[in-house]
């Protein structure tokens, strides 16, 4: 544990957790600027540790006198008992840091297990901590989708500070369905890597615009909500960055596509660049991306400057769909998530919803006015993606 | 029109289109001498007609079609079947018994159908009438056989297949022929996905056990077949429509543009290019190029759900089973795979493959359930006015409760009389 000590010397932190989380990490550590942070991993799977590519001493390994360095196989009560395991462990390593970033795929094992140990660490410590996660694919079936909803809506929502969901199901936006699988992964984890490392730099150091932590923790623990996020970087020699800043980042692949950012209640825009990133810039790139969102959006937007960025700008945003807590009607799947009694963040969040984006669930087009198609309860005549919050684009 | 032969028709009132088949029965083949379609317009709604004017005005123009393209003869018809589906019908199953009286106690046709008579013995609500029956199964001293017939035994027992209909509806669909020109043709109504499997199934899959689903526009209808006897029957008021407007929400089209896409071909020949988009002209100028993912997204999980629907109501049957998807979802390549994923069993594509006489170019699965209509109404014309036609021709609307119009188990084998 001495090397994990050496650790607590840096400040600012992101945890990659489980093996998913581990992986972006890993990817997070290769960009620049990551010098800047301190990247751990945290996981009880040896292997999954060691090919996340993070220095060994930024390795937390759950559990080995128990489980060996063996990973949990999907098991949530086993991933929780190993974190569980680590509490005093993460206490020491966290102790200090003034803001911790959480990555991690839900649906297995450790990384849905660990959420509720590192929740109650770092509300023990009162650390701001940003959860980036994200959700199963759809196709991957119902059991870890509901693992992925218990522990958001169990673990998390009602105690933590910001928790941005993100569900793989984006990827079918603007991804098409022939991009090779590792490929869309690939692009998945790095767009969540490099959201990671904005939203760390900008909230901590150097933005002077209007989001900080308390703004974005405000604004996430208003309602239940969902959200997309969309990364995009330019050259430093291409003469219209500015432009195409933008444009990139319209075509993000977890973002997806322009819908969600004119659907989105919230948006969170993030500019970082070199020291010679001027007023005017952005500007310029904060009026473009904001012809992209509805009159009534909220925009919170933030800009860092760091000389690792060179001439090269990046743009990040994170769009935030707030649950209707006023709808009458309840979104037509079943809940899955048992209800234990915690304090609910609304009146009607008693359901995880990855995507509510296009969910207008009075929307039947041609259908309207006919005899409704109801099974258990179930307007089928709403079209299918809607009612399954499967995300598509409408983009012009 | 030879000596010897007689006019026969099918008539399919669908949520699109109208389909009318002319045919001359000749011993025991039947030859399509004559079409006639037109697009319903807003006419019919899930199978339902909710336009009166306009199904009646469609309607006589699929008939006037019709009409030409058989040289006038389709107002010879003498008897007429009307596809049944929607709302309005409901399949149901009931168990008859009869005992076996004679003196060498050997199972004649009186008994069969003393029990098919019992088997309808069910409780019907008001406004309600059975319209087809099919065998399911028979059991002679409580041991399955296939036929009874002339079988020696002591108890006969048949499970059957009741289809009900909902007379207002049926009545709706009833009064429309009545006004067109074919007034003094017999009509009788047949249950569509019966008239599927009829068209479109092979005596083997309905031996070997077949999952058929008739995907059409406003309905599916969906069938089991095991044994050479239908298991199951329904029809759900979902069909492509609801995938056309599940597009047109989620992209952000017209729904008539996404109709079309179905109808000319458009996407299936985009995923048989294996295309990364589609480029949608807007009426009002301009185009959008849209990912096909994003159709492949929508579509997929509408599918996906129908046939889910479809799997929750009945039972795959057999060990050997196979399925079948017909009608006009059968013209999106990517709907068997989802088949195959959900039901878990391969399939193909039913379309009409032995049609014969001067008009049988019916390639496309969109008429396997007129195509079977066309057979049972050959059937009908045979039965009644080849053997016993007195009192036994009453319009099955108006009053068929005590008519036995059962699609015996032989009719597979006559199927085999009608391929060339």
């Amino acid at each position: 544990m001495e090397s994990i000590q050496v650790l607590t010397m840096k400040k600012l932190t992101v945890l990659g957790v489980g093996s998913a989380g581990c992986r972006i990490t890993g990817i997070l550590n290769t960009l620049p600027g990551a010098e800047n942070l301190r990247l751990l991993g945290f996981d009880c799977d040896a292997e999954a540790l060691k090919n996340s590519g993070l220095p060994e001493e930024n390795r937390i390994l759950a559990c080995e006198k128990w489980r060996e360095g063996r990973g949990c196989g999907g098991r949530i009560n086993d991933g929780k008992t190993a974190a569980a395991a680590e509490r005093e462990t993460l206490a020491g390593v966290l102790a200090e840091t003034p803001l911790l970033v959480v990555i991690a795929g839900l649906g297995r094992g450790f990384g849905s297990g660990a959420m509720s140990v590192i929740q109650s660490v770092t509300s023990k410590l009162k650390i701001p901590t940003i959860f980036l996660l994200n959700t199963p694919f759809r196709f991957e079936g119902s059991s870890r989708r509901k693992i992925a909803e218990q522990t958001i809506q169990v673990d998390l929502l009602p105690l933590a500070g910001a928790v941005i969901t993100v569900p793989n199901d984006l990827l079918f936006c603007t991804l098409s369905s022939t991009v090779a699988h590792e490929e869309a992964f690939a692009l998945a984890d790095k767009v969540m890597a490099e959201s990671a490392r904005a939203l760390a730099v900008t909230l901590c150091s150097g933005n002077r615009l209007a989001a900080d932590y308390d703004t974005l923790s405000g604004l996430l623990n208003r309602q239940s909500s969902s959200c997309s996020i969309g990364y995009a970087s330019v050259a430093p020699d291409d003469p219209e960055k500015e432009r195409k800043l933008v444009e990139n980042l319209m075509d993000s692949p977890m973002l997806g596509g322009s819908s969600k950012l004119k659907n989105a209640d919230a948006v969170f825009l993030i500019l970082n660049g070199g020291s010679g990133l001027s007023l005017g810039d952005a500007r310029s790139i904060f009026e473009n991306a904001q012809k992209y969102l509805s009159p009534d959006c909220e925009v919170l937007i933030g800009a860092g400057a760091d000389s690792s960025w060179g001439d090269g700008m990046q743009l990040v945003a994170i769009a935030v769909k707030f649950e209707k807590s006023d709808t009458p009607e309840r979104p037509l799947e079943p809940a899955a998530v048992p209800k234990r009694g915690k304090k609910k963040r609304s009146e009607t969040d008693d359901e995880f919803q990855p995507d509510l984006f296009a969910a207008q669930t009075n929307e039947v087009g041609v259908m309207e006015g006919t005899p409704p198609v109801i099974v258990d309860g179930v307007n089928l005549d709403i079209p299918t993606f809607m009612r399954k919050n499967i995300p598509v684009d409408r983009r012009n | 029109m030879a000596k010897g032969t007689a006019i026969v028709s099918a008539i399919e009132i669908g949520t699109s289109q109208i389909n009318i088949l002319v045919g001359e029965v000749t011993g025991d083949s039947v030859s399509i001498i004559g079409r006639g379609s037109a697009s319903s317009g807003d006419a019919v709604v899930k199978g339902e007609i909710r336009n009166m004017e306009s199904a009646a005005k469609a309607l006589e123009q699929a008939l006037t079609q019709a009409d030409d393209s058989s040289g006038n003869q389709l107002l010879r018809s003498q008897l007429v079947t009307l596809l049944i589906s929607g709302g309005g019908v409901l399949c149901t199953s009931g168990i008859g018994t009869a005992a076996v009286r004679n003196q060498n106690g050997v199972v004649g046709e009186a008994e069969m159908n003393e029990a098919r008579s019992n088997a309808q013995v069910i409780e019907l609500a008001s406004d309600w009438k059975i319209i087809n029956t099919d065998d399911i199964y028979w059991r002679l001293d409580n041991r399955r056989v296939g036929n009874p017939l002339n079988q020696r035994g002591r108890k006969l027992e048949v499970k059957a297949l009741i289809v009900q209909g909902h007379v207002p509806r049926l009545d709706n669909f009833a009064n429309l022929i009545k006004s067109s020109e074919l007034e003094n043709a017999e009509l009788y109504p047949v249950y569509a996905p019966i008239c599927a499997k009829e068209g479109i199934l092979t005596d083997r899959e309905v031996d070997d056990g077949a999952v058929l689903i008739d995907m059409g526009a406003g309905c599916t209808d969906y069938l089991t077949a095991h044994d050479g006897g239908v298991l199951e029957a329904g029809t759900l008021q979902l069909g492509f429509d609801h995938v056309a407007n599940d597009l047109a929400i989620g992209l952000g089209l017209s729904f008539t543009a996404c109709r079309k896409l179905f109808e000319n071909g458009t996407l299936k020949n985009a995923f048989e290019q294996n295309l990364n988009s589609l480029r949608i002209e807007s009426p009002m100028g301009g185009s959008r190029e849209i990912p096909l993912s994003q159709f492949e997204t929508i579509i997929e999980a509408r599918l996906r759900e129908i046939f889910e629907e479809v799997a929750r109501k009945v039972h795959v049957p057999g060990g050997q089973a196979s399925g079948v998807l017909t009608g006009g979802g059968a013209l999106y390549p990517p709907a068997l795979e989802i088949f195959t994923k959900v039901f878990g069993i391969p399939c193909r594509e039913g379309s009409v493959a032995d049609a014969s006489g001067s008009l049988t170019n019916l390639d496309s699965p969109r008429y396997s359930a007129v195509w079977g209509a066309l057979k049972v109404a050959a059937y009908y014309y045979r039965t009644f006015y080849g053997r016993n036609r007195e009192g036994a021709l009453q319009n099955i609307i108006e009053g068929m409760n005590n008519i036995w119009l059962y699609l015996p188990r032989w009719i597979g084998k006559l199927w085999k009389a009608f391929k060339f």
